[in-house]
């Protein structure tokens, strides 16, 4: 079983801050003598030895990244013969003196599982991860950290780096749809906050770095626009601006330990996103050329006229009427045999994509480059020109001078992208009527009318474009300077410059001339511009102290943010032949505010290493921030993570199949400023229009100016057990997060003018607590064959665990302490009575009302019991074939409710899903859908008002999707020894490709029952690199 | 190792001693005020008052701006609706649930938005002393107006309303409801102190002191303190200032003689809501709200007030009636027609109610026949009793001021026979309790001392 055979792979990086130059190496089973070779090319230490001394060293596995030359030879002398010293640039190798503490010759015999078990350690336990301003080995690592490498990322058609992030435990995300650049929703660790509108969770306010630099955006929206687009909720993802490929590795950092060094903007989480270095050697070309489908996914499928037409008199009938001009004029007025499929007309089933990227990277052992540009096209379903396009620029150099005392680290990334949608998700207008008259008349003019009957025309609604486009930069220098043996100073200098620009258009061509007397067009137009600096000076000291290590780094924050939005409307355009141009406008009202955001911070944090075998890490941070009003500005925040190697212990040692077993644990508090600039301000801004010629002022907000930090107090405990090997590795956590003193848009009724105060504190204390379950394993290790499979499952829970004043609040009716944020109170449903056809619910105190004072019940909580990833890659020689499956046991909003939401089945000039025939028709029968009908007086439209505060609003929406597959050939390496080609590869890899879900009308992972879902994507591509 | 721990040491002073509160300072928004500075000049606090006309104007079918004219008309049995849409349906079936958005949003929450405004004013015009005393009393007079009309459909549509008088969000987001009394002691006060402040001249466009007093008839009008009400009622008529025009095509005009006061639109389309609503786009298409056959019924012959203030369209050999007081949907150009609130017509109205009360018969049909004359009709013999005269009063005011205001609902709560009228017109779904519109369910939800209304 012991694998014979040396994989060698040498990477040369010099990193960003390291004390001197750091080093990669990945070896397996390799002589000493090897790895002296590797380090002595990449650096400019010479060994010195006596090669007697080490023929009875062992042969070592090493897989280090960006690790100082000292980590890694004390990998390689641990449990060796020898060790090593440094003078000036010599490393010197000399017997290993017998320790106090331990006999000099371990008596055991040589069993194959004791060699390993003396070796520094698999692969797996060295891996790097990333933290807050440094980073850390799984080995060693005492928070809780979820890593996606590129490895990962480069197997999916992703056009969203968070799309990406598949099988962290503990996150869940959603696309708002399937339209590129559309939002995307991240969560870490469950709600919460109470959030404004009760009842609907907030947003995560999770922190993205992006190489050092905080995100200017976020992942808030950016749309400034009257408008609106296609886009929904969101507007364009702001993260989308980063091209995947240029990422190295994203790591989600969740726990207190790796997120109190965050401070006031740690609670929701942290996102480090760090891209991709250089490697030293001769030029190194990759290039990458990738084209594919996205394929029109579940999209509701619709009556036909026939059907739709009986819907509509049987309606009628049902409310004992008759058809006439004004409650039937589709079907007195329409032609009731016209079919249009409007599915097909407005959207297409596949649209391409289109993806290529050129990186260089080289370098010596003083200066390493990378650089690479990428260029991404998608177009979209809907029919007409739409579609999105990227171009990305991405530049990393790192020097090492002085005496390799200072180190320098340039990265940039500039990125631009153009995003042609309209303005209306044409999936929303699948309800139309299906038999709605011919939509061009025979001078192909759009039609409106018929009859005196107008009526909305789709396809006007692609003469309505929206235009969004992004520049983005984010650059980062990192200056690093080491003082002395152990001490370094460094600091980060970071920059992030937004522009968001949007621009659509509604020409008089577009809009209904039977509706609107005097139809004007009209332009809107946005720019939304961001501007972030940050200034983080830190100096960190490592040394030992007898059989202890210790690092402490203390830094600081200075950072700045200016927001300036400014949009634009201009109306009244009489005529389309003229060009949108705002000084061709009659009216045009602008608004513009700027919001600045300023924040500071000084951290610190403690890491004391026992024999890397117990392990201490104090985290602390104090935070000011702009966001408050006075004298509530300043915070403080800190956490302690420690770790105990057990495995490291004697007595574990004697259990051979346990390679690694730690457990580690955190407590620590973050905070939470993202509430927005200026809310602590009572605020006045232009009414925008005049009166007269008189200009006004109108309150834009009421204050609070009390409200202070919103503070999440995580608590964390976790087992990481390696068996055999590592071949199989499982970590378990447990969580459990109390948010307090949350700090939320605060609802109130309108009798105070408003619906909700700026900002204030809630009282609510919101629990989110569960288990993270990870699962690698090593099935198959052969030369030519391996297979690894990997399995997460998150059970979250979460509870409102306090709520002093609930009930006198505004949130009394909506939230109930003991309960999960995602339930709520309603009746209780009991399906359709089979003898009146209405649906019914239970009346709790039999006074034969429905009052929710009575008989509200609690219902619906949309928490997922669990969810999670299963994933499985298998390498047959040049072949590897991946796939990731999700699944995740849920309630959520049911068919039902997304039917009844929208209209009453029956009700004129609006079509419904086929599921709906399923309906009651006489006493006796048992339907899923009520009796239909067509007025709002009727017993059936009162049911379907009370539907939609029922539990049958809810229902299961478990499901099982096949998130993505990778099929890769690498062609073998010796094809290509002596030539300038050094690498190729072939692949074709797939997103969203198969669900299994118990909802069958809509898309199961879509609230919004009429707007595009997310997209089938199937791509296949060619890579090859090259160099001399 | 001195020279390091030196460095150590300057380091640790850099991180620790910079003016960390005066770095996380930041000024208010460069194009922003905060309360205190907007009163803090005479055109400073004139732009705040402004405000508050251009939000009113800046939402159309809501309470002060075309909302009452559409709604309480379906609630009553003055207009049917063509197209179906389910909240609107909910008021023209008398069957409106708590949720139904339009009242929460064009009736409750714009009501309390502007409530709002004229709160904060108040607070803030009492506390500057950066203003003249003239602009002072001009402001809180225009105001005060605001907030009793405001509170005055308010308290007609739901009875006991929550009444707001501070801007304390503590205070406002859990008070129950105030009894109608409460609410009409604080109208009547309000407009008192109105007709005190404002001068008798001065632009129709914001209120005057003549808005107050016509306000104020028809308030005691419903307090049937008919006094008081035929005072005010005459104060108006009398001052000379407003005359009836005989062309009744030139009453909605912006620069009709009549008006007492109106509010000019600030939106694109240059037109009234009332205009919006009614005026179909297209005369190829029906409208959306038309006149009902027992409106229509009621016009004696060649009354110019179904001449000129309504008009049929036929679409497939169907006939539409439907209101056209205002004659223009949208227009590119200026505005000519604005958003009259407070016109001559009520007031003689109002004076011949009070006088039939007052049992001055002779004087209340005079007025009456003032109205009927400008209508083209004959005038009526005075010989008549004082129920029917009252009943004449009603039946006048259903033609005046039809599909205007929500006049005719208001009319028929107050009168007995409003169960009498609806079952006729709307059948048995009509309900007693129907009189009053459901306090918002959301509202409800979010202040726990908020009752629900009769019936829902």
């Amino acid at each position: 079983m012991i694998v014979k055979y040396l994989v060698l792979t040498c990477l040369l990086l010099i990193s960003t801050a390291g004390l001197a130059q750091k080093i990669s190496i990945s070896v397996r089973n390799a002589p000493l003598e090897q790895v002296f070779d590797l380090i002595k090319k990449q650096s400019n230490y010479l060994f010195t030895y006596n090669s007697k001394l080490l023929l009875q060293s062992k042969r070592i596995d090493v897989h280090v990244t960006n690790e100082t030359v000292e980590y890694t030879l004390d990998l390689c002398f641990k449990g060796q013969p020898v060790t090593y010293s440094i003078r000036g640039n010599q490393i010197i190798i000399k017997k290993r003196p017998a320790p106090e503490n331990e006999p000099a010759t371990s008596p055991q015999p040589r069993t194959a599982n004791s060699a390993e078990k003396k070796n520094p350690g698999p692969q797996l336990l060295e891996e790097m991860v990333k933290t807050g301003y440094g980073k850390t080995s799984t080995r060693l690592n005492t928070g809780s950290i979820g890593k996606i490498p590129n490895s990962e990322i480069e197997k999916q058609p992703v056009n969203n780096p968070l799309a990406a992030l598949n099988g962290i435990p503990g996150l869940s995300g959603s696309q708002n749809n399937g339209l590129p650049g559309s939002g995307y929703k991240l969560q870490i660790r469950g709600p919460s906050s109470i959030g404004t509108t009760p009842g609907i969770i907030p947003d995560s306010k999770i922190l993205y770095i992006i190489d050092g630099v905080p995100s200017a955006t976020n992942n808030n929206s950016q749309q400034t626009i009257g408008s609106g687009s296609a886009l929904s909720e969101k507007g364009n993802s702001p993260l989308m601006i980063i091209y995947p490929n240029d990422i190295e590795s994203i790591e989600v950092l969740k726990d207190a330990d790796a997120t109190a060094i965050y401070g006031s903007r740690g609670a929701d989480g942290v996102v480090l996103i760090t891209t991709k270095q250089g490697k030293a050697g001769k030029p190194y070309i990759t290039a990458h050329v990738q084209t594919g489908v996205n394929l029109l996914a579940t999209i509701p499928s619709m009556m036909n006229t026939r059907q739709f037409v009986d819907m509509r008199n049987e309606g009628l009938k049902n409310d004992s009427l008759t058809p006439t001009l004004d409650n039937a004029p589709d079907l007195m007025l329409f032609d009731t045999t016209r079919y249009t499929d409007l599915k097909t007309l407005l959207l297409r089933n596949s649209a391409k994509t289109m993806d290529a990227q050129v990186s260089v990277s080289g370098g010596d052992s003083n200066t390493v480059y990378l650089f690479s540009l990428s260029h991404y096209l998608e177009n979209t379903v809907f029919t007409g020109n739409s579609g999105y396009k990227r171009t990305s620029l991405h530049l990393r150099l790192s020097n090492n001078s002085f005496k390799r005392k200072l180190s320098t680290q340039l990265s940039a990334i500039y990125s631009a992208d153009h995003n042609e949608s309209i303005i209306t998700d044409l999936a929303s207008t699948l309800p139309l009527p299906p038999n709605i008259p011919s939509l061009r008349d025979s001078i192909n003019n759009f039609t409106w009318q018929q009859a005196g009957v107008p009526y909305q025309n789709p396809l006007a609604l692609l003469l309505q474009p929206y235009l969004a486009r992004t520049r983005n930069l984010i650059t980062s220098l990192q200056l690093s300077y080491k003082l002395s043996k152990g001490l370094q100073l460094r600091s980060n200098f970071g920059y992030n410059g937004v522009s968001f620009i949007e621009e659509s258009k509604i020409p008089v061509k577009s809009l209904n001339p039977y509706t609107n007397s005097n139809p004007t067009g009209s332009l809107f137009a946005g720019k939304n511009n961001f501007n972030s600096w940050i200034i983080e000076p830190q100096a960190e000291y490592s040394g030992d102290i007898g059989n202890s290590k210790f690092t402490t780094l203390i830094g600081s924050t200075f950072q700045g943010l200016i927001n300036n939005r400014n949009s634009l409307n201009a109306t009244g355009y009489t005529s389309d032949s003229l060009p949108f141009d705002i000084n061709n406008a009659p009216v045009v009202n602008t608004t513009y505010d700027q919001n600045v955001y300023r924040y500071m911070g000084v951290f610190g944090r403690l890491n004391y290493n026992w024999r890397d075998k117990y392990i201490v890490n104090l985290t602390g941070r104090r935070d000011g921030s702009s966001r408050f009003g006075p004298k509530k500005q300043f915070g403080s925040f800190g956490a302690i993570g420690a770790a105990w190697l057990v495995s490291s212990e004697p007595l574990l040692k004697k259990l051979p199949f346990i390679s690694f077993f730690k457990l580690r644990g955190s407590y620590g508090t973050t905070g939470n400023d993202q509430i927005g600039d200026y809310k602590y301000l009572d605020r006045w801004a232009s009414a925008g229009r005049s009166y007269q010629g008189n200009s006004g002022t109108v309150p834009t907000q009421i204050s609070d100016s009390s409200y202070s930090w919103e503070i999440t107090r995580k608590l964390e405990g976790a087992l990481e057990l390696g068996l055999w090997e590592d071949r199989l590795f499982i970590v378990v956590n447990y969580f459990r997060n109390r948010t307090s003193n949350q700090l939320i848009t605060y609802e109130v009724p309108y009798t105070t003018g408003f619906s909700s105060i700026a900002a204030r504190n809630s009282q609510a204390v919101v629990q989110n607590s569960g288990f993270e379950i990870q699962l690698k394993s090593k099935n198959i290790e052969f030369k030519d064959i391996k297979w690894t499979t990997e399995m997460t499952a998150t059970i979250p829970r979460n509870k409102l665990l306090a709520f002093p004043g609930l009930a006198n609040s505004s949130y009394a009716n909506f939230y109930e302490v003991g309960y999960s944020l995602t339930s709520t109170n309603g009746y209780k449903y009991m399906g359709v009575n089979p003898n009146t056809g209405v649906f019914q619910f239970e009346d709790r105190n039999k006074d034969g009302q429905l009052n929710y004072q009575n008989d509200y019940i609690r219902i619906g909580n949309l928490d997922p019991a669990f969810y999670g990833w299963f994933k499985n890659s298998v390498t047959i020689k040049n072949w590897n074939l991946s796939i990731a499956i999700e699944f995740k046991k849920q309630m959520g909003y049911s068919e039902l409710y997304k039917v009844y939401a929208l209209a009453l089945p029956g009700t004129a000039m609006l079509n419904q899903p086929v599921a709906v025939l399923n309906r009651w028709r006489n006493p006796g029968d048992k339907a899923i859908f009520q009796r239909y009908t067509t007025v709002s007086n009727s017993p059936a439209a009162e049911a379907s008002y009370r539907l939609l505060q029922s539990s049958g609003s809810y229902e299961d929406a478990s499901f099982i999707l096949l998130r993505n597959a990778d099929i890769s050939f690498n062609f073998p390496e010796k094809w290509f020894k002596g030539r300038y080609l050094k690498k190729a590869k072939v692949y074709m890899k797939a997103q969203n490709l198969f669900t299994i879900a118990g909802q069958k009308i809509f898309n199961e992972q879509q609230q919004t029952p009429y707007s595009l879902p997310p997209l089938r994507t199937f791509a296949a591509g060619f890579e090859c690199s090259f160099s001399k | 190792m001195h020279r390091t721990n030196r460095t150590i040491a300057c380091l640790l002073a850099l991180f620790c001693c910079i003016g960390c509160e005066k770095f996380i300072k930041v000024d208010p928004p460069k194009n922003e005020l905060t309360a205190g500075a907007v009163f803090s000049t005479d055109s400073l606090a004139q732009e705040a008052v402004t405000g508050i006309y251009i939000k009113i104007m800046s939402t159309n079918q809501c309470l002060l701006n075309g909302g009452m004219s559409v709604y309480p008309a379906l609630s009553a049995d003055e207009l049917i609706r063509t197209r179906f849409i389910i909240t609107e349906d909910q008021f023209f079936t008398n069957s409106l649930l708590p949720d139904n958005y339009l009242v929460l949003f064009n009736f409750w929450r714009s009501g309390y938005a502007t409530i709002y405004q004229t709160n904060i004013c108040l607070e803030n015009l009492s506390r500057s002393t950066a203003i003249r005393e003239t602009t002072k009393q001009q402001l809180t007079g225009e105001v005060k107006f605001i907030r009793a009309l405001c509170y005055w459909y308010l308290v007609n549509l739901f009875g006991d309303v929550p009444l707001t008088t501070t801007t304390n969000v503590d205070v406002n987001a859990t008070l129950p409801r105030a009894p109608a009394d409460q609410v009409y002691q604080l109208i009547t006060t309000d407009l008192q102190s109105a007709l005190s402040l404002l001068s008798d001249t001065g632009t129709n466009i914001k209120p005057t002191k003549f808005a107050a007093a016509a306000l104020l008839a028809r308030v005691y009008c419903y307090l049937s303190n008919w006094s008081q009400a035929e005072a005010f009622a005459d104060s108006v008529i009398n001052a000379g200032l407003y005359t009836l025009p005989a062309d009744l095509n030139k009453v909605f005009l912006a620069t009709s003689p009549e008006t007492i006061l109106q509010f000019a639109p600030v939106l694109n389309n240059n037109s009234t809501s009332e205009g919006l609503s009614f005026v179909p786009a297209n005369n190829s298409i029906p409208p959306t709200y038309t006149l009902t056959n027992s409106l229509l019924a009621s016009f004696e012959p060649n009354d110019h007030r179904q001449g000129y203030w309504t008009r049929s369209v036929t679409i497939n050999r169907q006939t539409y009636h439907h209101p056209y007081k205002y004659k223009i949907n949208a227009s590119s150009s200026a505005a000519t027609e604005f958003n009259v609130v407070l016109r001559l017509a009520e007031q003689y109205l109002l004076r011949a109610e009070a006088e039939a009360h007052n049992n001055k018969i002779e004087d209340a049909v005079a007025d009456i026949n003032t109205l009927r004359n400008r209508a083209g009709l004959a005038s009526i013999q005075s010989n008549i009793s004082m129920d029917s005269c009252l009943s004449v009063i009603e039946q006048e005011k259903r033609k005046e001021f039809f599909a205007e205001w929500g006049h005719r609902w208001f009319d028929l709560k107050r009168s007995t026979r409003i169960d009498t009228v609806l079952t006729i017109n709307k059948g048995n779904a009509w309900q007693s309790t129907d009189r009053l519109y459901p306090i918002p369910l959301l509202e409800m939800q979010q202040n726990a001392y908020l009752t629900q209304n009769m019936g829902y």
